[in-house]
């Protein structure tokens, strides 16, 4: 009787843990769904923000590397650039790279320590390290301030992000708890019941056998979203509020401010010549205040075998080794930290990764619209349908979509227009025809066929453009193409769907 | 070849779970050598590319294989459930079951003052001299997000709204007392 008695309150204090969970899982994902879909597609595209801005931009001077006399000429071509009386803070060289086959250069100048930074990128030649032409991917650009800043002022958009992050990983940490019957549920997917369970089952399915990537993507996204209010935090605490000094410890030795300038410039040939080994691959060359002998370069690479992409051997500007930093053999710390953005953008393994990661962040992206498909169908089942809801949400998605294609087609066909509020227009004007509209769905379709002409559009227009240009050789903004006519296809079999009187979707 | 390897036996660890659940005897077996199968899967991955990157591409890869061997009704099906809906679903609670006056503390618990116990929690980690510099530096930042999760959940589980308040406050009090003293 009293095992009976433990075994009912047992059952009675698990069913009331697990309604908890559903509730704070529900609470959540209601109050952050809009932002966590927008991330959560952005982010898909902006895996590809690297061969956007090849595709974006096909004259550019293409090249699977670069020699590291290249290198060097193109950080010190860039010195040169800068404005007159102005500070350089630092000079950052980015070797060619699978996903993007550009011998790239930026320079970060400001008037002094309180004004705000400016930063220049060009593209430099992989042979000679000649500045050959401005970066110029204003859609690239936009995906990815999309993704990380959700076009906000930073550090707020930034922020936002992270605090989204955050409530992504705590639904994970929910969703779990929710579901005791985890395994046992693993293969469970009931397309024939009715309408909510179905979508549990989809959304659950989706959830689960996704796991381990979705806590990766989502704890790796809250610390990059937070990471500035971490530092604020550290510098408040431990470094009278010196933001910059807090950052220089977790980079490495510090400057010594002491040292006079240089007579003569740096030879990073030389560094990036004493930093080559066969188990590396060039990545980053940074030169801080590149003027002044106290401060210090940065040689950074890939090493085999390791997920950290936080490898560098630092040298001061006059010359001197002084230490690896990060990679094999550094402080556990150090190498977790280093996998941070690799784990995030899947740069790890080849386009085989990022295809992985496409799959799987636009299931994410699917699953936050499940669960507001489950909750719509409980709503309906209960008497109290969310018509109005259910359109805003709908007309919140087509919306993305419509503006993200349009603002595509606009971008690589004029150039110089706003494309941040052109977005913004095309994406509430989509919002306004769904919500608006007597018949949601039929909306939904017709908006679908429409997005599917334009993808289809842009890729006839890029093709042309690649065609023609420097890049014709390079598979990256061919393959693009051929993805935006395919994904445009998508579009149609899904409107068609729609169509299908059956579908509850 | 070892990544084709592991992606095979993922597969086959997907499939003989599958299997397991819908066996009528030794199930429980038959799911723990499934699961053994995919914890063995890891295997070929850490040899091709390492520990590191084994681990993590065998992770990722299993959700994809497993999406494809799961969800393919979901793509040829013409039809997500239908509308006729059980008496008892029209009884069910739905979420969000608190007030929207609860439900605004709660959120103010999970937001702000969850992310402000966090980091109170994280600075002792990345400031107090168990490790080296650069380690606790990296462990207390790590682990900020991780904080603000747990946080988050504990308020918008816990029935109680004194504690859902509380406890964040005294988190806070208590990190910050233990970096004074400390």
């Amino acid at each position: 009787m009293t095992t009976s008695k433990h075994q009912t309150e047992g059952g009675a204090e698990s069913s009331t843990f697990v309604k908890r969970m559903i509730d704070s899982h529900s609470v959540l994902g209601l109050a952050f769904a809009a932002l966590i879909y927008v991330v959560s597609l952005t982010g898909a595209l902006a895996l590809f923000a690297e061969e956007i801005q090849l595709w974006e931009s096909p004259d550019s001077l293409t090249s699977a590397s670069a020699s590291t006399e290249a290198i060097a000429a193109a950080a010190v071509n860039a010195q040169t650039q800068v404005t007159p009386d102005y500070e350089i803070l630092n000079v950052i060289v980015t070797a060619p790279t699978e996903f993007r086959p550009l011998l790239t250069v930026r320079l970060n100048e400001r008037m002094n320590r309180q004004s705000p930074l400016i930063s220049t990128d060009w593209i430099a030649d992989p042979d000679s390290g000649e500045l050959t032409s401005l970066i110029h991917a204003p859609y690239a650009e936009m995906v990815e301030l999309l993704h990380t800043d959700l076009l906000l002022p930073r550090p707020w958009g930034r922020y936002l992000v992270g605090l989204i992050g955050v409530a992504m990983f705590t639904l994970i940490l929910s969703g779990i708890f929710a579901h005791p019957t985890i395994v046992k549920d693993a293969f469970k997917l009931r397309l024939r019941s009715n309408a909510r369970m179905a979508w549990t089952d989809v959304h659950n399915r989706l959830s689960v056998w996704g796991l381990p990537f979705h806590l990766i993507l989502t704890f790796t996204g809250a610390f990059l979203g937070i990471a500035g209010i971490i530092v604020a935090a550290l510098a408040l605490l431990a470094y009278k509020g010196d933001q910059e000094a807090a950052i220089q410890v977790i980079q490495g030795p510090q400057a010594i401010l002491e040292r006079p300038l240089l007579q003569t410039p740096t030879d990073y040939a030389a560094m990036l010549e004493h930093s080559q080994a066969d188990d590396r691959q060039l990545s980053l060359l940074v030169a801080n205040n590149p003027e002044h002998s106290g401060y210090t370069t940065t040689v950074a690479y890939y090493e085999a075998g390791i997920l950290s992409a936080r490898t560098s051997d630092i040298y001061r500007n006059d010359g001197e080794f002084l230490q690896k930093f990060g990679g094999k053999g550094s402080p556990a710390g150090n190498r977790v930290f280093g996998m941070v953005q690799p784990l995030h953008y899947g740069t790890y393994g080849g386009y085989t990764i990022k295809f992985f990661y496409l799959i799987l962040a636009l299931a994410l992206t699917y699953i936050t619209s499940t669960g507001m498909m489950i909750w719509f169908k409980r709503k309906r089942q209960q008497g109290q349908e969310k018509q109005k809801t259910e359109a805003a949400w709908r007309g919140m998605t087509t919306g993305l979509s419509l503006g993200l294609a349009f603002t595509g087609l606009l971008a690589v066909s004029i150039d110089g227009l706003p494309l941040v509020p052109i977005f913004l227009v095309l994406w509430v004007i989509g919002f306004v025809l769904v919500y608006r509209s007597v018949d949601v769905l039929s909306r939904v379709r017709q908006l679908y066929f429409c997005i599917a002409a334009v993808l289809v559009a842009l890729a006839l227009t890029q093709g042309f453009s690649v065609l023609s240009a420097h890049a014709a050789d390079q598979m990256i903004p061919n393959v693009i193409n051929g993805v935006l006519a395919l994904v445009g296809g998508g579009f149609v079999w899904l409107g068609r769907r729609l169509q299908t009187p059956r579908l509850t979707s | 070849m070892w990544i084709i390897a592991g992606l095979g036996l993922q597969t086959l660890g997907i499939f003989a779970l599958r299997t397991a659940q819908l066996a009528s005897s030794t199930r429980s077996l038959r799911a723990l050598a499934a699961i053994g199968i995919l914890l063995l899967a890891i295997l070929p991955f850490t040899k091709a590319l390492g520990f590191e990157l084994g681990l993590t591409w065998s992770l990722v890869a299993i959700s994809l294989v497993a999406y494809a061997l799961i969800l393919r009704p979901l793509v040829s099906a013409d039809a997500v459930g239908h509308n006729r809906a059980p008496k008892r679903a029209r009884r069910m609670p739905v979420a969000p079951s608190d007030s929207r006056r609860r439900l605004t503390v709660r959120l103010i618990a999970a937001g702000p003052l969850a992310l402000i116990a966090a980091l109170a929690l994280s600075l002792i980690i990345a400031t107090k001299p168990w490790a080296v510099e650069i380690t606790r530096l990296f462990t207390g930042g790590l682990l900020a997000p991780l904080f603000w999760s747990l946080g988050a959940l504990h308020a918008t589980v816990d029935s109680s709204l004194w504690r859902v308040v509380l406890l964040p406050i005294s988190t806070t009090a208590l990190a910050a007392s233990a970096y004074w003293l400390l």
